[in-house]
């Protein structure tokens, strides 16, 4: 936008969106919580105050910048939020509508506001729309003027929010840019561990020199644990509050509800909890899908949840709390559940009964998600498969709980960065390959006598269930009948599906970082990244996900 | 004072501070040091550990003490009342422009500014300083 090139501030729009962006986002959580309390018959007359000191930031910092829109926008909802406050008994559902598409107007706008993508007519449009409420709510008021706060008002203003300037500076960085820091940091941390190995192990051979290489031992030890610091400051550096995924809720559950004519309350807990910039994006979509369902498969209508003797409100719940190095997210519901019963039924009728799964994998099944018949038996499940396939590619897992009538509860357990994978080693054909201790289920000993051939593809069974066997890198059919350099299986799997990955050996676990494969080398089918390891070897992760799925291991094949 | 030495900047926002060191650049290539304070009760802090500031940049509505605020406790503290004030205010807040002079400000300026028409304002202060 031409308006903000001209700002002689131009070079601060990082640090403008640093500070306004979550601004805005609080304006217009606020401003749904004053519709909502108006709907419950209180005034909401001391939140309005810190919105209406909110705006006014947001408008003077705008106006700086040169973003006229934006500007205008925020003096908009501000004009429109005194006039509500002057005059109660304007506040009928046209205000609050107006007052709540305008905060989300603001916050579109803001969102726009460092790619240059305003609509400069927004601002003036939305302005437009609240001199008509103001005209058509029969304004006599011009005499007051705008500036002239009541006394009392001033007061509240005043008294309010000592909490918004936090003391910390930030600095934006672009994420690739860290990312390649927490990279070099990664890479050190584990060529340094090898190193230190290596003197461990010099130090066992020459028992002569072990007086010095003690010293020099200590101070590599020293030396780990600040790079281990460094690594770990760096990590921190990635993570972001979720706030900002959950503001995206209030308006969402609010407009769907309206929708559908149900009425839910929706609350939060854990919003200051930080997790990796990288996650977040990955499952936000996940989250909005487990939200939508919640809402439209399982909160009731007033009147059924009245005849279940429920409040007319139905509850929705999003948490988000650490558990160790996880993050546990959780979408939770009092509505009418989910019917375990037909779960297990459409399953048995898709020939999926004799797999010894509970209903709990089952709910995830593509087969069973898919069809719009068991979206109505279940009640859920629409596309339940998509979201826990994006949740597994984030390394994390989603479980799910349920009492018929009572509601439902899907919990998603996120690992806390992204960047640091812990992976089996393993060996074959004389080339390293590693695999993500999240997806291994078992190691076994590949003794040729168990592998039965089906098809010419080695089969064995395992825990009652017959899986098909590989070798890398092209996951060709492994056979026992020739006689192969292979002895051990690692049993990996990803969701239901499993698959055996014959081995010549495994060499333990390691922490590494994963580096995504260059584009040059084509598309390694079955493979996720590579990693280098402290000696300097490659080694080639596997995409489990891949590995199992049936169509692409065909593909692959 | 041909030239401000120390310029104390009082704002809430982090955004209007790093404003403030570029508007007020062509005061600190001459040596001018920036000073800040995010509200009323840290400006009378840094004022206590700086004896020597020449201007006070001050913007009203802060949280913790607020601009008129500071223009009051400035006012009962003598030993600061000198130090000349130029108030922030914002278009729409005329009643607090008027409050600020009332309450010894020397002169204002309405965001948004561009840094020319701070320039104007403290150069005029510095000019008129014995």
């Amino acid at each position: 936008m031409s308006d903000s090139e001209e700002s002689p501030f131009a070079s601060l729009i990082g640090d403008f969106m640093a500070e306004v962006v979550p601004l805005v986002e609080r304006i217009s959580t606020n401003l749904l919580r004053i519709e909502r309390m108006w709907a419950d018959g209180s005034s909401g007359d001391e939140l309005m105050a810190s919105v209406r000191k909110d705006l006014h930031t947001v408008k003077g910092n705008a106006g700086m910048m040169g973003l006229t829109p934006i500007q205008d926008a925020a003096h908009a909802i501000e004009d429109l939020c005194l006039f509500l406050v002057e005059r109660p008994e304007a506040r009928d559902q046209n205000a609050a509508d107006l007052l709540v598409d305008g905060g989300s107007l603001l916050v579109d706008m803001m969102h726009n506001a460092d790619k240059g993508e305003i609509d400069p007519r927004a601002g003036v449009e939305l302005a437009r729309r609240v001199a008509r409420l103001v005209e058509q709510a029969g304004d006599v008021g011009e005499s007051r003027h705008r500036g002239e706060l009541s006394e009392a008002d001033r007061t509240v203003t005043r008294a309010l929010d000592a909490s918004r300037f936090s003391a910390d500076t930030s600095v934006r960085v672009d994420l690739s840019r860290l990312d390649q820091l927490v990279e070099i940091s990664g890479d050190l941390l584990v060529r340094f561990a090898s190193m230190v190995d290596d003197l461990r192990r010099m130090e066992t051979e020459i028992e002569s020199a072990s007086a010095s290489l003690e010293t020099v031992l200590s101070s590599a030890d020293l030396v780990y644990r600040s790079l281990e610091d460094l690594q770990s400051r760096l990590l921190e550096t990635r993570l972001v509050p979720i706030s900002g995924l959950f503001a995206r809720f209030p308006r969402l559950v609010r407009d769907l509800s309206r929708d559908l004519g149900k009425k839910i309350r929706l609350t939060t807990k854990g919003e200051e909890t930080r997790i990796d910039k990288g996650i977040i994006d990955g499952i936000s979509e996940s989250l909005i899908h487990l939200v939508r369902n919640a809402i439209d498969h399982g909160l009731e209508v007033p009147e059924e949840r009245t005849r279940a003797s429920k409040p007319e409100e139905g509850f929705l719940r999003l948490t988000t709390a650490l558990q160790g190095d996880a993050v546990l997210i959780d979408v939770i519901d009092d509505g009418k559940g989910i019917d375990v019963e037909a779960v297990t039924a459409r399953a048995r009728a898709l020939g999926l009964e004799g797999e010894q799964l509970s209903w709990r994998d089952l709910i995830f099944q593509s087969g069973l998600s898919t069809a719009e018949r068991v979206s109505k038996i279940s009640g859920r499940g629409v596309g339940l498969d998509v979201v826990a396939e994006a949740i597994r590619n984030m390394g994390g897992t989603i479980e799910v709980d349920t009492r018929l009538g009572l509601g439902a509860r899907f919990r998603l357990r996120l690992p806390l960065t992204l960047t640091v994978t812990s992976v089996l080693l393993f060996e074959s054909g004389g080339s390293l390959f590693a695999i993500p201790v999240q997806n291994v289920a078992e190691i076994l000993n590949l003794d040729a006598e168990l592998v039965a051939e089906i098809n010419r593809n080695g089969v064995v069974i395992w825990r009652g269930q017959s899986i098909a066997i590989s070798t890398v890198p092209h996951f060709h059919a492994f056979r026992a009948s020739d006689n192969p350099s292979e002895r051990t299986m690692i049993v990996v799997s990803a969701g239901r599906q499993r698959r055996g990955i014959a081995v010549t050996s495994v060499l333990g676990h390691k922490s590494v970082v994963l580096k995504k494969l260059d584009p040059i080398l084509g598309d390694l089918l079955g493979f996720a990244g590579a990693t280098i390891l402290g000696d300097g070897r490659i080694a080639l992760v596997l995409d489990v996900s891949a590995v199992v799925d049936q169509r692409k291991r065909e593909a692959v094949a | 004072m041909s030239s401000p030495a120390k310029i104390l900047a009082v704002d809430d926002s982090e955004l209007i501070h790093r404003m403030y060191d570029l508007t007020l650049m062509r005061y600190r290539r001459h040596g001018c040091e920036v000073l800040h304070a995010r509200n009323g009760l840290e400006a009378l802090a840094v004022l206590r550990e700086h004896r020597d500031v020449d201007i006070i940049v001050l913007d009203i509505n802060m949280p913790v003490m607020d601009g008129l605020s500071f223009l009051q406790e400035r006012q009962r503290m003598q030993e600061f009342g000198e130090i000349p004030v130029v108030i922030v205010s914002t278009e729409g807040r005329e009643a607090d422009t008027i409050r600020g002079l009332e309450a010894g400000a020397t002169a204002y300026v309405m965001k948004p500014f561009k840094p020319s028409d701070l320039h104007a304002i403290i150069d005029r202060i510095a000019a008129s300083a014995p």
